[in-house]
C-alpha cells in the first residue's frame, strides 16, 4: 500500500531543466501506473471474495455504455456501408460491401470505438469516483483499516472491464454489421445473404482474435489510467475535474497508439 | 505509548512541522489544538503512516513506525482506529456494512462481525440507522458511524481529526460526551486534533498547541491556560470571551 505524495522541486532554471522535469514526471507516473496494474492483476486471487463487487461493476459498466455503444456502432456500420457502397458500385463491386464493412469493424473500428466509448463513460466515472474518495479521505480510511485500495477498488473494476470490453466490442460489431446490411439492402440493392456470405468467406478467425486482443489491452489502459488519476487526485473538487479530464485524454491517446502498434505487428 | 521525536515535514518551501516532539501516555486523551492550516492533520497522518516525515521518529510502544518495512507497518494498523474529518464512509454501503467492513476484510466470520458491528453501533447510539446509506443521515450521524467503524476493531489508540468541525454546538457537545464515554468504557488512548477549545477543555487530559511548526504550549488544561505565550492566550480569548472553564479563570 503506497501513499502517493506530491513531489516538490524548485523552479526549473532553464528550458533543459524544464524538459527534464517533464520527462521525469511522465516516467514516474507511467511507472506508478504500471505498478498499480500489476498489483490489481495479482489481487485477482481475491476476486472470489469480491464477487458481489465484481458483479456490481460489470452491471454498471454495461448499463452506462450499452446504449451509446449500440447507437454509435449502428451509425458507424451504416456510414461505412454507404461510403464503401458508393465507391464499390463505380466498379460494379457492390456485392463486396459486406466484406469491407465487416472486416473494418472486426479488425479496427469495433475495438477502437468501443474502447473510446468506455474510456469516456467508464474511465471518466472511475477517475471521478476514486478521485472523490481520495480527497474525502475514504481511500485513507481504507488504508488505515489495512485494506489496500488497489485490491478493494481497482481490482474489481479492472476485471469487470476486462470482461465487459471484449463483450461490448463483439456486440458493437454485430450491431455495426447489421447497420451496414440495412443500408446495403435499401440503398445499394445488395441482399442480406450476399452481404453476410461474402464477409464470412473473407473473414478469418485470426481477425476476431486480434480484435479481441486489442480490446483487452484497451481495457487495461482505461482502468489503469483512471485508477492512477483517481488515486493521485489532490486539490479538492477542481482536482477531481482535472483527474477526470486527464483520464479521458490520456486513455484516448493510448488507445490510438496501442491500436496502431498492434495492427502493424499483426498485419 | 505513542511518541513523536523531532518530526519534521515540509511541503516545498513550507515547513509545516519543525522538529516536533511529544509523548502520549497510555490511557490519556491528548488534544492537539491550533488554528486551521497549522499542520494538525499532517501530524495525525504521520502518526498513522499516511504521510512520511522528512526526518524524525514515530514510536509506538518503543517501536519506530517510520523505519518499518511496509508489511510490518501494515500490521501495526490494527493498533489504530481513526475518525476522519468527514467520516469517510463508503457511499455505496449501508452504515452497518461500513462498520462491518474492517472486520470482514480481516476474515472475522459473519456472525461475529454482525454482533460486534451492532455492539459498536449501540455504543455510538446509531443502531436505529444501521440500514441507511451515509448520504441519508446527518453529518453528526456520519461522524458517529465513522467512530463506530474506528472502534469496532478494538484498537489501542483512537485518533480523531476535527471530531466537532461542521457540527452544531449541541451535536458537538454530544460528540465530546461520546469521546469521553468511549475513553472510559474501552480504556483506550485517544489523540484528538481540533481547533475547538470547548471540546479540547472538556475531553483533554493534556493539551498541546501547534503554531508555526512548533509546539508552543503543552500540559494539563490548567497548565495550558496558564501559559504565558501571547499566541496561546489570543487563541483562548478568541473562543472564550470571559469567565471560567472547569473552574479556571481565563
Ligand atoms: N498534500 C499536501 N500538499 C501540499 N501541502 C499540504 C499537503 N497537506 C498539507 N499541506 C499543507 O500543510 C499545511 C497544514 O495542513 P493541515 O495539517 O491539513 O492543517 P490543519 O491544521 O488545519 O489540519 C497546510 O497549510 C497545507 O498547505
Ligand atoms: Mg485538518
Amino acid at each position: 500500500m503506497r501513499n502517493f505524495e506530491p513531489v516538490f522541486l524548485p523552479e526549473p532554471r532553464n528550458l533543459f531543466e524544464k524538459a527534464g522535469r517533464m520527462v521525469r514526471g511522465y516516467t514516474m507516473a507511467a511507472g506508478d501506473a504500471i505498478l498499480i496494474t500489476i498489483e490489481a492483476f495479482s489481487f485477482g486471487r481475491r476476486l472470489p471474495r469480491r464477487r458481489a463487487e465484481l458483479m456490481r461493476q460489470m452491471y454498471a459498466c454495461s448499463i452506462k455504455s450499452f446504449f451509446i455503444a449500440a447507437v454509435v456502432a449502428l451509425c458507424m456500420g451504416m456510414i461505412l456501408s454507404r461510403q464503401a457502397g458508393v465507391t464499390l458500385s463505380r466498379f460494379n463491386q457492390q456485392e463486396q460491401v459486406g466484406t469491407l464493412v465487416i472486416i473494418s469493424l472486426v479488425r479496427e473500428l469495433g475495438p477502437v470505438m468501443t474502447a473510446l466509448i468506455l474510456a469516456a463513460s467508464i474511465g471518466s466515472a472511475y477517475a471521478a469516483e476514486i478521485g472523490t474518495m481520495t480527497i474525502s479521505e475514504e481511500v485513507s480510511a481504507l488504508k488505515v483499516m489495512s485494506i489496500n485500495p488497489v485490491d478493494y477498488l481497482v481490482s474489481p473494476r479492472l476485471y469487470a472491464v476486462l470482461i465487459m470490453c471484449p463483450a461490448l466490442t463483439m456486440f458493437s460489431e454485430l450491431i455495426g454489421a447489421f447497420g451496414g446490411m440495412l443500408v446495403a439492402k435499401t440503398q445499394l440493392g445488395v441482399s442480406p445473404q450476399s452481404f453476410y456470405k461474402n464477409a464470412i468467406l473473407e473473414l478469418e478467425l485470426r481477425d476476431v482474435y486480434i480484435g479481441l486482443l486489442k480490446s483487452i489491452l484497451f481495457a487495461i489502459v482505461i482502468v489503469t489510467v483512471a485508477a492512477y488519476q483517481g488515486l493521485t487526485t489532490t486539490d479538492g473538487a477542481v482536482g477531481v475535474g482535472r483527474s477526470t479530464r486527464r483520464a479521458v485524454v490520456i486513455s484516448f491517446l493510448y488507445i490510438m497508439v496501442i491500436g496502431f502498434f498492434v495492427t502493424s505487428l499483426f498485419y | 505509548m505513542l511518541e513523536f521525536r523531532n518530526i519534521t515535514r515540509s511541503f516545498g518551501d513550507r515547513v509545516v512541522l519543525d522538529k516536533v516532539s511529544f509523548n502520549i501516555n497510555k490511557g490519556e486523551t491528548f488534544v492537539i489544538v491550533g488554528p486551521s492550516g497549522t499542520g494538525k492533520s499532517v501530524s495525525l497522518r504521520i502518526m498513522i503512516g499516511l504521510l512520511t516525515p522528512d526526518s524524525g521518529e514515530v514510536l509506538l510502544n518503543g517501536q519506530d513506525l517510520i523505519a518499518m518495512d511496509p508489511e510490518q507497518r501494515s500490521a501495526m494498523n490494527s493498533h489504530f482506529g481513526v475518525l476522519f474529518q468527514s467520516g469517510a464512509l463508503l457511499a455505496w454501503l449501508t452504515v452497518a456494512q461500513n462498520v462491518a467492513l474492517p472486520l470482514l476484510e480481516r476474515g472475522v466470520d459473519e456472525d461475529e462481525a454482525e454482533a460486534r458491528t451492532m455492539e459498536a453501533l449501540r455504543m455510538v447510539k446509531l443502531e436505529h440507522a444501521c440500514d441507511r446509506k451515509p448520504s441519508e443521515i446527518s453529518g453528526g450521524m456520519q461522524k458517529r458511524a465513522g467512530l463506530a467503524r474506528a472502534i469496532v476493531t478494538r484498537p489501542d489508540v483512537i485518533l480523531y481529526d476535527e471530531p466537532t468541525s461542521g457540527l452544531d454546538p449541541v451535536m458537538s457537545r454530544h460528540i465530546d460526551a461520546l469521546i469521553k464515554e468511549l475513553q472510559q468504557r474501552l480504556g483506550v488512548t485517544s489523540v484528538v486534533v481540533t481547533h475547538d477549545l470547548h471540546s479540547a477543555f472538556s475531553i483533554g487530559d493534556r493539551i498541546a498547541m501547534l503554531s508555526d511548526g512548533h509546539i508552543i504550549a503543552m500540559g494539563t488544561p490548567e497548565e495550558f491556560c496558564a501559559s504565558d505565550s501571547d499566541i496561546v492566550q489570543g487563541f483562548i480569548k478568541a473562543q472564550f470571551s470571559a469567565g471560567y472553564i472547569r473552574g479556571i479563570k481565563i
